[in-house]
């Protein structure tokens, strides 16, 4: 389905490197912080919980939808965060938030790209050549969510190989299934999509099976959360661990 | 008298329960959307020109600013809502079932 009604973007070139003109005087007027689907990676989330003084388990509870990926909008399809003074979260906004009007894509190479878009008939910012795509994302504080963003993105690639492997050794067996409804097949919005995308939830019991003291600093808490990513899909997925949760569990049995 | 059953004979072809699987699948899906990553060997606006498409659509119910409940249409359904048709909200009130439109504009 591609919209082309006037008035909206039919369409985004991806041709800007961070070296590219380009320069974006915002002026507040919130027109970008209406009918967006603004997803948040476990990073992002974070960041906004503590700006909460929240854990991240309650932040997704209050803030999310989606299973935990998207940020809940108010009736009038605004940001949930959107005040009459404008961006109730600016320190902490998510990355997506910082980079407009711009986006981002990596190819398979690893190679980034960006693209302006076009602007909203309303918005009252001002696009140029002043500066560089890389002043830009240095003034918005774009960084840190790129530098975690990879991150996050090697242990997706780790889970999707992971995937891969079982979709290839699927074909060979004919699996009968039931054609399900997409919408009943939804995570609700109070549940999330994994557990593994709640970083205070996940860290806590990492650290809590290795007696560690669970970190406090955001960096630290990202780079334990990753390790256990990482250690669950090395260990839950070996013969050994599930024979031995076989047994552990049929211990326990009365 | 029980027998156990060893979970490897529910197990997938690769070795993994489908339990883990789906674990993994539910995993790597969230993790994907979050980072924008499709299937493996692709990558999230990967073409030159990138048309701005509508992913999904759902009804929102609301109690003043407190999301109640999100019920997502099928993307057949909101396929065919693209080509200009109309919403409207069924109900059952006074013993009949009475009907109303959304009004709604694409632009």
């Amino acid at each position: 389905m591609t919209m082309d009604e006037p008035g909206l973007p039919s369409a985004l070139i991806f041709d800007l490197g961070r070296d590219s003109p380009f320069s974006f005087k915002c002026q507040v007027c919130s027109t970008c912080c209406y009918g967006k689907f603004i997803r948040i990676s476990p990073y992002e989330a974070l960041r906004l919980a503590r700006y909460f003084g929240l854990t991240t388990t309650e932040f997704y509870a209050q803030y999310t939808e989606e299973g935990g990926t998207v940020l809940r909008v108010k009736p009038d399809a605004s940001c949930i965060f959107l005040t009459p003074k404008g961006c109730s979260v600016h320190p902490d906004r998510p990355l997506v938030c910082r980079l407009y009007p711009l986006g981002q894509i990596v190819d398979k190479e690893g190679k980034e790209r960006f693209g302006s878009m076009p602007a909203h008939p309303d918005c009252l910012g001002v696009a140029g050549a002043d500066g560089t795509v890389e002043a830009y994302l240095e003034s918005q504080g774009a960084e840190a969510y790129f530098y975690f963003d990879k991150m996050y993105a090697a242990a997706y690639k780790q889970m999707a190989a992971k995937l891969d492997s079982i979709g290839r050794k699927s074909k060979t067996r004919k699996v009968r299934r039931k054609k399900k409804n997409n919408s009943r097949n939804r995570a609700s919005s109070d549940c999330l999509g994994s557990p593994w995308l709640d970083i205070d939830a996940a860290v806590a019991t990492y650290c809590a099976e290795r007696s560690l003291r669970k970190p406090d600093d955001l960096e630290s808490l990202v780079k334990v959360h990753l390790a256990a990513v990482e250690d669950w899909l090395a260990r839950s997925f070996s013969q050994k661990s599930r024979r031995q949760d076989f047994r552990r569990k049929n211990t326990s049995r009365p | 008298m029980t027998s156990k059953k060893a979970p490897a004979r529910k197990s997938h072809p690769s070795g993994m329960s489908r339990r883990e699987a789906v674990k993994l699948a539910a995993t790597g899906a969230a993790f994907g959307s979050i980072l924008a990553f499709a299937v493996p060997g692709r990558e999230a606006g990967g073409a030159e020109r990138m048309s701005i498409k509508v992913e999904r659509m759902a009804f929102k119910l609301y109690r003043k600013e407190i999301l109640l409940q999100t019920i997502a249409l099928p993307d057949t359904v909101a396929e065919e809502l693209m080509g200009g048709n109309r919403i409207a909200l069924k109900f059952y009130r006074n013993n009949v079932w009475q009907e109303r439109d959304i009004p709604f504009d694409w632009a």
